[in-house]
């Protein structure tokens, strides 16, 4: 049992980059490339189909229907697997839960070669909310899609012209993606903006590094980590920008989580556990009310340095989970926008033809227990930015953490 | 065969209820069922699909994997079987791409289907999915939704503040009915129009009514509107024929205009009584069989001049009469571009009491043309921005008369 919760762990971990990112076909490959276990395993290991229940009494009803459209219906009936496909989006549309998705074969592949960690596209981090938008959860630091202007919250409209506001999301990002050097337009809804927005990025290849540091220039004695995400290398860079920062002479610490959209539940933990020396992090509830609470591993290198967190709308998921024990420990105030709100895991299951499907599986608690789902965090010190402020790189959010750090309020 | 047909008709009776019915809420009232496609004998049914019940689950292979794990895993609501099943059969339909094969679940169904007592509390708009858009056909004469200014062709982007995308007709429809004397607010984007416009309508009874007849120009010209093609729909008709038709008026005016359609069989007896027999349209079948309707003879007004009014609410079973008489030669069309849909529905109710609705053919006029999403084109245009306000001049109606009197 211990073995297998490690085992659900990890695809939870996974999952929870993959539900934050998935989305990011388009710029979470390297959610991927961290991602050594897609576990089949999980999705055999409560039971077996043979031992499940039966179909229920009510299904035949489907088949009714099933019939009648095979018959009668005028145009191209879809083959049975498409039909088949089409039925699970059906439920898991019912279910309400944009992070629980199911991925058809081909898009699964698409996926998969994420995994190698080549990816061709725009980099950045889509989703979609319960009314088929979609969303720009975050772009990528220093991707095709920053640099084009895209920002967090930008719901698209159309690419190239096709409408995609309630499709599946894996359609639109493999509609986004594409070779490098060829050119997707996007028509993007701003809130706030009265005209749509239109933006024709080159697509690249993307690469992105999960931490980058450096000591504030003209301050002495603070240092600067932003971390991308919460992939398996994390931890390791993160010390290592850590040990030095302090060489360098830092004696308190930005940690930079903006637009960061999550990964991986234990990398969250450990990174949690650089700055907190003991007691729990994140807390696991499953659905019916069992709970694991996971604490700090201890031996972190910054836990007694000042430390300011900073995080926006772009804050997500594992993000989140490190936001949300800075802030029930009061170990460093949160200085910037409400985090995105996403706290539960997925579970990630490779079914029998091929598809993948993601099923939410839990949610994850503060430390205080805490849901932030759908609520996000609250920054202590609320600073917004303008698209004014983003294009002429006026960032007001680092500049209130120097002063902070500096005065101390 | 003949006991199949019963059944047929009686389950299309019930859906065109439901048909109306949303209407009046607003739907689709498109709906445009048809008597004369029975589903074939169970037997051939079962014969088509030729597999036993184990093999069919097995063909739902990955479903029954993703229903196992969402059972036992998903964090959040679970689903009851009877949930599941409809959730599943709307999944299937959506990945049909057609917006007008539907389906209710019986709770919907229900609902709907006690709407046929004729009015039904809502705003008075006829409704339609079109591009995943929430579209309005036409708003009903003397409704809030006509007097808050709703036209035909407004795009309804959200409900009380809640988003259109994604909704079905159903979903949407539930949404904007409810009690007299409650509020809804639609957010709506008029093409032309660059700011989107909020109306606040207050939901009243409405009666949809079916004809209405009127002497128009001292008598010279009688005038019969059309509201929408129902049961009722030829008696009335027959009846304000023979009202009109006392005086001998030198022209006759037939009203389409916001007419959303009905039953086909009613639109080809309707379409009777203006033509001396001949064909009315073409009904083609997914398999390519065509099958011909023809006027019977004996129509009250089958040479008497007349004129047909159309506006780009007038749909489906009304383009069919409206087409037939373009096309015979028998009419002018006046007025604007027509809604164009040319697709035949059937409804079936399934043994759960949920209702599934299947475009089943396409229709085409006498002269071949298929008018879906292209609409008629009238003979003579009269564009009229929205319903003209009780009281003002009726465009459209002051150039039927001048056509006819000359």
């Amino acid at each position: 049992m211990r073995d297998l919760l490690k085992v659900l762990l990890v695809a939870s971990l996974i999952l929870l980059m993959a539900g934050t990112s998935f989305a990011a076909g388009f710029g979470t490959h390297w959610v991927l490339s961290n991602t050594p276990l897609r576990l089949p395993a999980i999705s055999t290991a409560g039971s077996s189909p043979a031992e499940t229940a039966g179909k229920p009494e009510q299904f035949k009803v489907f088949w009714e229907a099933w019939d009648i459209i095979q018959r009668e219906f005028y145009g191209q009936v879809p083959d049975s697997q498409e039909m088949t496909y089409g039925a699970i989006r059906g439920v898991i549309k019912a279910l309400n839960d944009p992070s629980t998705v199911f991925i058809d074969p081909k898009a699964s592949r698409l996926e998969q070669s994420d995994l190698s960690g080549r990816f061709e596209g725009i980099g950045a981090v889509v989703s979609a909310d319960e009314s088929g938008q979609i969303i720009i959860q975050s772009p990528m630091p220093d991707q095709p899609a920053e640099k084009a202007g895209l920002r967090a919250g930008d719901i698209i409209l159309k690419v190239d012209d096709k409408e995609v506001t309630g499709m599946p999301l894996t359609d639109v990002v493999l509609l986004i993606r594409g070779p490098r050097g060829t050119k997707v337009r996007l028509t993007i809804l701003r809130p706030g903006e009265a005209q749509n927005l239109e933006f024709e990025i080159t697509r690249g290849q993307i690469e992105t590094k999960s931490v980058a540091y450096q000591m504030i220039e003209d301050v002495p004695g603070i240092g600067y980590v932003r971390l991308g995400i919460f992939g398996e290398k994390t931890t390791r860079e993160l010390q290592q920008a850590i040990r030095d920062l302090k060489g360098q002479g830092a004696k308190s610490l930005i940690l930079d989580l903006r637009n960061n959209p999550g990964g991986f539940l234990t990398t969250a933990i450990d990174v949690s556990s650089q700055f907190i020396r003991s007691g729990a992090i994140v807390t696991q509830r499953w659905n019916d009310g069992r709970e694991r609470t996971y604490n700090a591993s201890g031996g972190g290198l910054a836990t007694d340095l000042p430390v300011v967190v900073l995080v926006n709308k772009g804050s997500a998921s594992a993000s989140e989970i490190v936001a949300g024990a800075f802030k029930d420990y009061g170990r460093g105030k949160l200085i910037g926008e409400k985090t995105f709100g996403k706290g539960s895991v997925q579970n990630v299951h490779n079914l029998s033809d091929g598809s993948t499907l993601h099923v939410t599986n839990a949610l994850w608690l503060t430390p205080l227990k805490h849901e932030i789902n759908q609520q996000g965090i609250e920054p202590d010190i609320e600073v917004t930015m303008t698209d004014a402020d983003v294009r002429a790189r006026n960032d007001l959010q680092l500049k209130r953490a120097i002063e902070f750090l500096q005065k101390g309020s | 065969m003949r006991g199949c047909l019963n059944i047929a008709l009686g389950c299309a009776l019930a859906v065109f209820v439901s048909g109306t019915a949303y209407v009046a809420g607003f739907t689709s009232s498109l709906v445009f069922t048809h008597l004369a496609v029975p589903p074939p004998p169970a037997t051939t049914a079962a014969a088509s699909v030729d597999t036993s019940p184990a093999d069919r689950e097995q063909q739902l292979g990955v479903f029954w994997e993703v229903w196992d794990i969402l059972q036992r895993e998903h964090y959040g609501r679970q689903l009851s079987p009877e949930e599941m099943t409809a959730a599943a059969i709307r999944g299937v339909v959506d990945s049909l791409g057609d917006p007008h094969t539907t389906y209710l679940d019986a709770r919907h169904a229900r609902a709907f289907g006690d709407q046929l007592s004729g009015s039904f509390e809502g705003i008075g708009a006829y409704v339609e999915i079109r591009d995943r858009r929430l579209i309005i056909v036409s708003p009903l004469r003397n409704t809030p939704a006509e007097r808050a200014g709703l036209r035909a062709g407004d795009i309804v982007t959200a409900i009380d503040g809640e988003p259109t995308d994604g909704l079905t007709l159903t979903e949407a429809i539930t949404r904007i009915r409810g009690p007299r004397g409650t509020t809804v607010r639609l957010t709506v984007i008029r093409p032309g129009e660059s700011t989107p416009l909020i109306l606040e309508i207050v939901r009243d009874r409405i009666y949809v009514p079916t004809v209405e007849s009127r002497r128009l120009a001292d008598g010279k010209i009688g005038y019969i509107h059309v509201f929408e093609f129902n049961e009722r729909a030829p008696q009335e008709v027959r009846l304000a024929l023979q009202e009109v038709m006392r005086d001998r008026p030198q022209g006759l005016i037939l009203d389409l205009r916001n007419n959303p359609g009905g039953y086909l069989h009613i639109a080809i007896e309707v379409a009777g009584q203006f033509l001396d027999g001949g064909l009315i349209l073409t009904e083609r079948q997914k398999d390519g069989t065509e099958r011909q309707h023809t006027a019977r003879r004996g129509g009250l007004a089958t040479t008497i001049p007349l004129v047909v009014l159309v506006n780009k609410g007038s749909a489906s079973a009304a383009e069919i009469v409206a087409g037939a008489l373009q096309d015979r030669g028998r009419a002018q069309l006046v007025g604007e571009q027509t809604f164009g849909k040319g697709s035949v529905q059937v409804a079936h109710d399934l043994s759960d009491g949920s209702s599934l609705r299947v475009t089943v053919a396409r229709w085409f006029t006498p002269n071949g043309r298929s008018i879906h999403e292209q609409g008629l084109q009238p003979d003579v245009a009269v564009i009229i921005e929205g319903t003209p306000p009780a009281g003002q001049p009726d465009l459209q109606l002051d150039r039927a008369v001048q056509l006819l009197l000359k």
